[in-house]
């Protein structure tokens, strides 16, 4: 990389915004690994949903919309809410960097930004919460 | 859907679902502007589900492709990061206003947005390298000046940012237009980073794609809670738009230049009409 700028304090920066990219790239794969595990979670769901309609004639339609509510229909054995957790997995993945994303503007002492990335993961928590209400 | 969905169901909607995902990538709008027209007016399904589908497709490809756009030097991770507590909170406006909003109303508004999102397909909107910007005390304050490395010119091209709270304003409203029909919104992102923000185009469109995602999450958990996601539904849709985006990253991109870009907008001009004769006919017939 090569620049044309001398000021110090300004190369400074750039390393910083460097070494921020370098630790965002690993985040970015670390999600496309999070997107295939989900896609793999729901293709075995459709699979499990259309086996256990050809094979006992008969399937659970109905699905969980909450954590505890995918955890149990799992232990009844209902393939809908695999594929609800592969779903829940995927919608995950951009919250996660974003958690990820204010460790490495806090190991960079960018106070700020930390500040800032923490005050979007709050509002994407909150989001997940007002989903109660039902409204 | 009282019955179980038939196999050829599933095999349909995903089909459809990797064309739509496949255009997306080549139109440069993502999956998500085809996805609900293609579920509501095709496949007759409702626009609730059709909307929390969509969703879903939009962070799948968002999230599956974030190396690309963080590889890229051109994206300008603090701007994204400031942005996106406008977008979020915008998005949950949305995911609100979408849940009691007519149906007719939305479908309308749909038709709308599909209108815009064919103007960038057509004409240039914002600047290569816009002159004379200089940082407002908001940029100064977050440090959102950068510079990016131009691949056409050969040099490191440095920039400032401009009227950085309309743009926050804007962005809140490209949020609350993801939350409200369950699409990326990327036009408007666009929008608001090159006209208000006045930052080089590269720049605008790699940072509006790093964004996407997490404005989605924000709304999508929302609808997920709310039971919108239907699995029958989201399962083959986040599937096919995945398989269809990256099969379009993979072989067409190349061939992505304007030329080709302009052959879809009468397509997209097509489904923004059938979404409003839709729309119109549910607000008319009451």
């Amino acid at each position: 990389m090569t620049q044309s700028k001398t000021n110090s304090t300004l190369t400074q920066v750039q390393a910083q915004e460097r070494r921020l990219r370098q630790a965002e790239l690993i985040i970015s794969h670390v999600l496309r690994g999070g997107v295939v595990v989900s896609a793999g979670i729901i293709l075995l769901g459709v699979l499990w949903f259309y086996i256990q309609m050809a094979i006992t004639g008969h399937t659970t339609l109905t699905y969980p919309h909450s954590l505890s509510g995918i955890a149990r229909r799992l232990g009844r054995g209902e393939p809908l809410a695999l594929i609800a957790l592969g779903l829940l997995i995927l919608l995950l993945t951009p919250i996660l960097r974003v958690a990820v994303s204010i460790i490495t503007f806090a190991i960079e002492r960018d106070w700020l930004y930390t500040g800032i990335t923490l005050l979007v993961l709050i509002i994407l928590l909150v989001s997940l919460l007002l989903g109660r209400g039902g409204a | 859907m009282a019955s179980p969905p038939h196999l050829l169901f599933f095999l349909l909607v995903f089909g459809a679902s990797i064309a739509a995902g496949l255009i997306g990538s080549l139109v440069g709008l993502g999956g998500g502007v085809f996805v609900v027209p293609l579920l509501t007016l095709v496949f007759g399904l409702p626009l609730p589900e059709a909307i929390g589908a969509s969703i879903i497709s939009v962070i799948a490809t968002s999230s599956g492709a974030a190396a690309a756009y963080v590889r890229d030097r051109m994206t300008n991770l603090r701007i994204g990061m400031f942005l996106e507590i406008a977008t979020t909170l915008g998005a949950i406006t949305g995911a609100f206003l979408t849940a009691i909003a007519p149906t007719g109303l939305l479908f309308v508004i749909f038709g709308l947005v599909l209108v815009f999102s064919a103007a960038p397909l057509i004409m240039r909107f914002g600047e290569e390298l816009p002159q004379g910007v200089h940082n407002d005390r908001w940029a100064d304050k977050l440090s959102l000046a950068s510079s990016y490395p131009d691949a056409r010119l050969g040099r490191e091209v440095a920039y400032q940012v401009e009227r950085v709270p309309l743009g926050v304003v804007m962005m809140y409203i490209a949020g609350t237009i993801s939350g409200l029909l369950g699409i990326g919104s990327g036009t408007f992102k666009v929008l608001a980073m090159d006209t208000a923000m006045r930052l080089p185009v590269k720049v605008s469109t790699t940072t509006s794609n790093f964004m996407i995602g997490v404005t989605a999450a924000a709304s999508a958990g929302i609808y997920f809670e709310r039971g919108d996601i239907n699995p029958v539904i989201a399962a083959p849709v986040a599937l096919g738009v995945l398989a269809g985006a990256t099969l379009g990253a993979r072989t067409l991109a190349r061939l992505s230049n304007r030329s080709v870009r302009k052959l879809f907008v009468p397509v997209l001009l097509f489904i923004a009409l059938s979404m409003l004769i839709r729309g119109g006919a549910i607000l008319l017939g009451g």
